[in-house]
């Protein structure tokens, strides 16, 4: 198992339930406390961070790239980008899905509470980083021991 | 100018009137005549088919993988790909913002129209059909300089 293996692996078992329920709360806090600019900022930079951490990991990998040892070749990096791509995929399915549903629940003429659109976005993370961990997963699997470093 | 570089030019101007306004017209019927298969059906089949468009050069390339006439080659999947990993992170900055937004105008009680949501969803479609073109044109004038030079 190398090391964007575990590191699909922890983010399977680990960050994606901690998204789906941590990732609310800034939303309850805004809801009790009031929407303050520390509370905004906090839930900015979450779901920023939360969203486009795979940015993170390919800028981090090629700073590291001058250095003798590499540990993400362009068979990870391709990996990465794919399951980047899947995970985009059924993020875009869920969107429409939470669109439709609140349509078809709440009659067109009627409102919805403003929280609603976070919540979908902060849900929406988990649902992209488990794609992305098990696209991984699946990808690396399908490489064989040849892939194994 | 190549094949991809025209379908670029084309996506830049007609891509977004050919989403915004029939998905525009799909969220007025629902609004005006209710809930209805028809309309939810437009909206659903514009949203799907415009925000996973970028997917068919890669499904047609497969497909015609074994012809002689390469028209999408390994330098055009390259751009395309970092084309739609550009306009995914704007679209990600987009719903954050639209959310954080929504939250300032309307206060954490308040309520928004349930239309808001397929309306940011629309909106969200164009900017990533924007910046998606507009990322290749600048990739596909770069790589043409560099030839150039």
């Amino acid at each position: 198992m190398n090391k964007a293996q575990r590191a699909a692996w922890i983010a399977l078992l680990l960050v994606v339930p901690a998204w789906a329920i941590c990732g609310q709360l800034p939303v309850l806090l805004i809801y009790l406390e009031g929407p303050s600019f520390l509370h905004l900022f906090s839930f900015a930079c979450a779901t920023i961070i939360g969203g486009l951490s795979w940015l993170l990991l390919l800028l981090f990998n090629r700073k590291r790239k001058r250095k003798t040892k590499i540990e993400f070749d362009e068979r990870d990096k391709l990996i990465l980008i794919r399951s980047i791509l899947a995970g985009y995929v059924v993020l875009w399915l869920y969107f429409i899905a939470a669109c439709i549903y609140t349509w078809l629940t709440a009659s067109p003429d009627r409102s919805i509470s403003v929280n609603v659109m976070p919540i979908v976005i902060v849900e929406g993370i988990a649902v992209f980083i488990f794609v992305q961990s098990v696209t991984t997963l699946i990808q690396y699997e399908r490489g064989g021991k040849d892939g194994e470093k | 100018m190549n094949k991809s570089q025209g379908e670029s030019w084309i996506w830049f101007f007609l891509g977004l009137l050919c989403f915004l306004v029939p998905g525009g017209v799909a969220v007025f019927i629902a609004y005006d005549r209710g809930i209805s298969f028809a309309p939810v059906f437009m909206f659903t089949g514009i949203v799907i088919w415009g925000g996973l468009f970028w997917l068919f050069p890669f499904i047609c390339g497969k497909l015609r993988k074994g012809k002689k006439k390469v028209s999408f080659d390994e330098r055009d999947q390259l751009i395309h790909k970092k084309a739609v990993m550009v306009a995914y992170v704007v679209l990600w900055l987009y719903f954050v913002a639209a959310c954080v937004i929504a939250w300032c105008i309307v206060g954490p009680h308040g309520s928004i129209s349930v239309n808001v949501m397929p309306l940011t969803l629309l909106g969200g479609l164009v900017i990533f059909t924007f910046v998606q073109g507009l990322a290749s044109l600048i990739q596909y004038s770069r790589i043409d300089k560099g030839e150039k030079a």
